[in-house]
């Protein structure tokens, strides 16, 4: 029997359980890690993810599993999948964080990768109060400093 | 934004176009910290990839960059009127020969130092070697390689004379073994601490600038009737590529100090030649990720890059069409590391004598192309 068969259970910080086969586990890279360390037990707890970021990257890992598994056609299904990524990556800022915590902590490289990137393309073109704004950056400047630093970068508050 | 750990900011703003990076700076003062950083923006461009700085390899007094994803060249502006020549490039810095000075320049940091002139036996005699002292710091080394007949029929001796910005002096060194060509059609390399001559029966001249110690690595190459060779620092290797009309081959060079040989890493259509009628072709650069092929026909002269991570081919830069036939061309990523013995050099001042009027010619030459390829980078 191939072991891709074997579900674990990973636990959220509410100590909500999510049973995955091991295939999907695995993308975890921390998971992995444990796995492959002789971390035997079937149950894995995530304290420092909540149930639903959990839940998401779980889809989000699963998805990509399936297609893997896929054999052929593989033009179409890796356009699919780009839409896939698209799509769940569209969401408020604070989930995007999150996200973005979450994959760095569990080692998810493909999704850290789109969400760093999403993050990217949502600051271009935005000047700095409307990027301060949007990611609650707080301005510790006092204007004179402010003024400074927008003088030295004077080139790119042109059009 | 703030709530995600210094690695993810860095993440982020690594991805950023430079325009929208110069306004995340803008935005407060721990942002403002993290992408002024010299090592963090040098990180910065090379993920970008590497622009392109070339000349004409018979010398001129006009160079060429075109900056990282810009086909266009820009040129640098007359009128200067001293032929320059750029005999090499490392870790950001280049190495100029100009009116019978050698000249070490950081274009980021327009910081340079001319050094007394050398006699060499070509331009490929001369090896440059920069070192990364520390994370903000370099230093570097000029390494000409001399040949002289050995004792015995059929041997070579070679010596090797070392500046590091003051004065040269004649190492101790002097290794004697059977005589081959050093390749001129090749620049050395300097990867790992050696400087790196190929020979024309493939074995290799080592030299180390720190400790002064020189071999001979007995590596053999078959080359193939026809291919072009081009010898390469890659990421984890020294890497020779070895090309044809139809394929391009990389190899490494594995177990350098115990028995060195070339093993076949990888190989690639070379489509840029492949099935077009060209007048001629050149290998011009592999930087770790970009191999470049220079193609010419009646119309144009293009450079194309092979990105090894994306399998790719694509343009990265189109050459003006009066350019010379040969060029010297170097993969540049820009450093704000501050090097051992350059100086600004604005020391104003009136130009009286004819002599210093003549020494200002040199330093207006060396100060445009740096102007050429500082503007690029005003992050």
């Amino acid at each position: 029997m191939s072991e891709s068969n074997k579900k674990i259970s990973l636990i959220s910080s509410e100590g909500e359980a999510f049973e995955v086969s091991e295939a999907v586990a695995r993308e975890f890279e921390i998971v992995a890690h444990m796995l492959e360390d002789g971390c035997s037990g079937s149950s894995i707890p995530i304290t420092t993810v909540d149930s639903n970021i959990l839940g998401k990257v779980i889809e989000y890992c699963t998805k990509h599993v399936e297609v893997g598994n896929v054999e052929g056609n593989s033009e179409k299904a890796e356009k699919d999948l780009e839409e896939f990524d698209k799509r769940f990556i569209a969401v408020e800022m604070n989930t995007l964080f999150s996200l973005i915590l979450a994959a760095n902590y569990l080692n998810v490289k493909g999704l850290l990768n789109i969400g760093c990137q999403k993050v990217a393309d949502t600051i271009k073109d935005m000047k700095p109060e409307e990027v301060r704004s949007i990611f609650n950056i707080e301005n510790d400047y006092t204007p004179a400093e402010e003024e400074v630093v927008r003088k030295e970068n004077e080139w790119a508050f042109q059009p | 934004m703030d709530s995600l750990p210094l690695i993810l900011q860095e993440e982020i703003l690594l991805r950023l176009d430079p325009k929208s990076f110069v306004m995340m700076r803008c935005t407060n003062k721990s942002m403002e910290h993290i992408t002024k950083d010299p090592s963090f923006k040098s990180l910065y461009w090379s993920r970008k990839g590497s622009s392109l700085l070339h000349i004409g390899v018979h010398g001129s007094k006009l160079a060429c960059f075109h900056p990282v994803g810009d086909v266009r060249p820009f040129c640098s502006e007359g009128p200067s009127e001293c032929i320059c020549f750029i005999l090499g490039y490392c870790s950001g810095l280049i190495l100029i020969y100009i009116d019978g000075c050698f000249c070490v320049a950081n274009p980021l940091t327009e910081k340079y130092q001319f050094l007394d002139y050398r006699y060499m036996q070509s331009k490929k005699s001369i090896g440059f070697a920069v070192d990364q002292i520390d994370k903000a710091t370099q230093r570097f080394k000029i390494v000409c390689i001399t040949e002289l007949a050995g004792p015995n029929r059929g041997e070579t001796m070679y010596g090797f004379h070392v500046s590091a910005g003051n004065s040269w002096k004649i190492s101790k060194t002097m290794i004697t073994c059977h005589s081959s060509d050093l390749r001129r059609d090749m620049k050395p390399v300097y990867f790992q601490g050696g400087l790196y001559w190929l020979r024309s029966d493939g074995s290799i001249i080592t030299f180390n600038p720190e400790t002064e110690k020189a071999r001979l690595n007995p590596t053999k190459f078959d080359q193939q009737v026809g291919a072009k060779l081009l010898l390469s620092a890659g990421d984890n290797s020294l890497t020779l590529i070895s090309a044809s009309e139809e394929m391009v081959y990389l190899y490494a060079l594995e177990n350098i100090f115990t028995d060195p040989k070339w093993i076949l890493s990888r190989w690639i259509k070379n489509e840029p030649v492949h099935q077009r009628m060209l007048s001629c072709w050149y290998v011009e650069g592999f930087d770790g990720r970009h191999v470049l092929v220079r193609a010419k026909d009646k119309i144009e002269d293009v450079i194309y890059g092979y990105d090894l991570r994306a399998n790719t081919w694509g343009v990265v830069g189109v050459v003006p069409g009066w350019s010379d036939a040969g060029l010297d061309l170097y993969q540049f990523k820009p450093s704000w590391s501050s090097v051992i013995g350059l100086q600004d050099q604005n020391n104003g001042g009136s130009m009286l004598s004819f002599f210093t009027k003549f020494r200002s010619q040199r330093r207006v030459s060396v100060e445009c192309i740096m102007e050429l390829i500082h503007v690029h980078f005003r992050i």
